[in-house]
């Protein structure tokens, strides 16, 4: 349903051409839970808001397409945007805050879209946006209220009732857990899991939490420095792990089923987006680069059905 | 002092420590109505020379202010007790040298340095005012300091501005501040919570040296549960105020006593795709300070909570050698 190939993506900025996401390729069938997982930076937002042309006005698509459906978003006008917009491709944002209108009641939000997008009578639109705060175990009499009248958990159940008014094939779920706490980021992700079961979603999910991924994700897809590193399904990833970068971000986070072990860190920082080195980007930090990865750039390499990795190593 | 378990010495006894804040507003007190939140209620705590002390719980529960309390930057009932004396009825010269040996680390080293000033000024600091050093030696300290942190040479930085570094390198800045009066006890509120998770093992490797080197002390606060059994000796869970259960890491995290421990484990996400055990979801969130409830102030989410729950709190005891929690059920099964 949606086929991403080759994409890149740059901002202009004072001091020179960012190269925020550089010939990406990735894919995702309908019904699929695909991670965006890295660090800050890495392009993982960038390459999800470029799927809805939401990137800031100093960014652009410099090449590749995005096959939406089968038609390319990354030629569609602004005009046209807009009808695939909320209707067809939605966006839940991290901060639900700063993403809601603080001073139009939630009930009025939910309708907004499906009164732009469907043209249905406003009664109709009004008792389906109470339908999906019931939805997201929002008590339907608390529609009146204003955002600031709930907490960031029930904000955020506020943002995915949005998200599903004109009932989309595609959410983009961008950090959807990560200002919660522990125990309102798992009734969040189980109610997404619902959600998505119940009515056949696709969802993007972006997010810089290996566990999270690996608990809700079907694929996943590791980005440094804009790049791909690797790409496959989330047990390719935990159990065959082949990029030296993903394995060093998968044993930095704890697993309390297992025998305690410190946590890995990764010498160094990531690199500089306006001036990337030759080779992988990753070499620098990487323990086990040799000298072709400093010089040479490693294609995406096939290891086995969608398992794949862009390392001169494997 | 007090011998503590695991034949540690005591650093630190806090008794009864409470704290409250008036939220009265404008309105209120046209009205003469008192409100009053309170953040922190009675706590207990023993902490040893030398260990990683862990308070966990989520935002809102007090954990912060508990930290602050402790170090006396905020006002509070109670006693915390240093060498067998009340560090309240300390003088104020005695106060001056107990500042040099309690250091706090915050959140956000966005946020904590002064973008004016370079990174020679910040670290610094507390030299200017604590001692009287001349320049030449002040330099010599904080280049130690930089290079201890592991920022080297330590040339390079020495005057440069915090927007010139990066987050893990801040966090190193902030950390050779925190350590360049030579401290006994370290406060670290969330010292890793910004920073990305490569860089994060890092910094806390980086703070675990300085424990063995230097001997230092920690009260470590987080609402990362599994960063707390992977870092701390002991962990303590807080709810509302109070210490719902504390242990040995490894004996909280495998062994949980208390309902709400239990839960917050229960959601800790697992990095492995199979892994697959049943949460324990709260419902709603946790109450607001102003209104704490009755008995157990967990008992309205609580899965299991009986008739005594909502009448008598109950207290922490012991469950297993140093391990105790509080929960009227632990009595009920036993």
């Amino acid at each position: 349903m949606l086929q991403v190939n080759n994409l890149s993506v740059r901002f202009r900025t004072k001091t020179g051409l960012v190269e925020a996401v550089t010939d990406t390729t990735f894919s995702l069938s309908a019904g699929e839970v695909l991670g965006i997982a890295g660090e800050s930076g890495c392009g993982k937002t960038t390459a999800a808001l470029s799927i809805m042309k939401l990137l800031p006005k100093n960014g652009f698509v410099e090449k590749g397409e995005i096959l939406f459906e089968g038609e390319d978003m990354a030629k569609k006008s602004e005009e046209e945007m807009r009808g695939i917009r909320w209707k067809r491709i939605s966006i839940i944002f991290q901060g639900a805050m700063n993403a809601l209108n603080p001073v139009q009641n939630v009930e009025d939000q939910i309708a907004e879209p499906m009164l732009l997008h469907e043209k249905v009578e406003k009664n109709v639109a009004y008792e389906r946006a109470r339908k999906l705060l019931e939805e997201v175990g929002i008590d339907k009499r608390r529609g009146k209220e204003y955002p600031h009248e709930f907490s960031g958990g029930m904000r955020q159940r506020v943002m995915i009732a949005m998200a599903l008014a004109c009932d989309p094939s595609l959410v983009i779920a961008d950090e959807p857990v990560t200002a919660l706490d522990v125990m309102v980021q798992a009734q969040i992700l189980e109610l997404l899991k619902r959600l998505q079961r119940e009515h056949r979603l696709s969802i993007i999910l972006i997010t810089h939490d290996l566990s999270v991924l690996a608990e809700t994700c079907n694929n996943a897809l590791i980005m440094y420095a804009g790049r791909v590193c690797e790409y496959g399904t989330t047990e390719d990833i935990f159990y065959h792990p082949t990029h030296p970068y993903t394995k060093r971000l998968i044993s930095a986070f704890p697993n309390i089923e297992k025998e305690k072990v410190f946590v890995e860190g990764i010498a160094g920082d990531p690199p500089n987006l306006l001036s990337l080195p030759p080779g992988c980007p990753f070499a620098p930090r990487c323990s086990e680069s040799r000298e072709l990865c400093r010089k040479e750039l490693p294609a995406l390499y096939r290891l086995s059905g969608g398992h794949h990795v862009a390392c001169h190593r494997w | 002092m007090l011998p503590a378990t695991g034949g540690r010495m005591t650093f630190l006894d806090v008794q009864n420590l409470s704290v409250s804040f008036s939220s009265q507003g404008f309105i209120d007190m046209l009205l003469k109505r008192q409100k009053t939140v309170s953040a922190v209620d009675g706590i207990n705590l023993l902490i040893q020379k030398g260990e990683i002390l862990c308070l966990v719980g989520e935002s809102g529960c007090g954990k912060t202010t508990c930290g602050k309390a402790i170090l006396g930057l905020v006002e509070y009932d109670g006693s915390v007790i240093r060498e067998g004396k009340n560090i309240a009825t300390f003088t104020k010269k005695e106060k001056k040298v107990l500042r040099t040996k309690m250091q706090i680390i915050f959140q956000d080293p966005y946020e904590s340095l002064n973008p004016k000033h370079t990174i020679f000024d910040i670290v610094a600091e507390p030299l200017e005012i604590h001692y009287d050093l001349s320049e030449k030696e002040k330099e010599e300290k904080v280049i130690d300091a930089l290079e201890d942190v592991g920022l080297r040479p330590a040339s390079e930085f020495l005057y440069r501005y915090p927007h010139e570094l990066s987050g893990g390198q801040r966090q190193r800045v902030v950390i050779a501040g925190a350590l360049i009066l030579d401290p006994e006890f370290i406060v670290a509120d969330e010292p890793v919570s910004m920073l990305d998770v490569s860089i994060r093992a890092e910094i806390l490797k980086l703070m675990l040296e300085f424990r063995g080197k230097k001997n230092l002390t920690y009260l470590f606060i987080t609402h990362d549960l599994s960063l707390a059994w992977v870092i701390s000796d002991r962990i303590a869970i807080m709810y509302l105020g109070k210490i719902l259960e504390i242990g040995p890491s490894e004996r909280v995290i495998k062994n949980p006593k208390n309902p709400y421990t239990k839960a917050l484990i229960s959601v800790i996400p697992i990095p492995d795709p199979h892994v697959a055990h049943e949460k324990i979801l709260l419902r709603g969130e946790p109450p607001d300070p102003s209104h704490i409830p009755s008995g157990c102030r967990f008992h309205p989410r609580c899965p299991f909570a009986f008739d005594r729950c909502r009448e008598e709190e109950p207290l922490l005891q012991d469950v297993e050698e140093g391990h105790l929690a509080a929960c009227h059920l632990i009595g009920a099964i036993q």
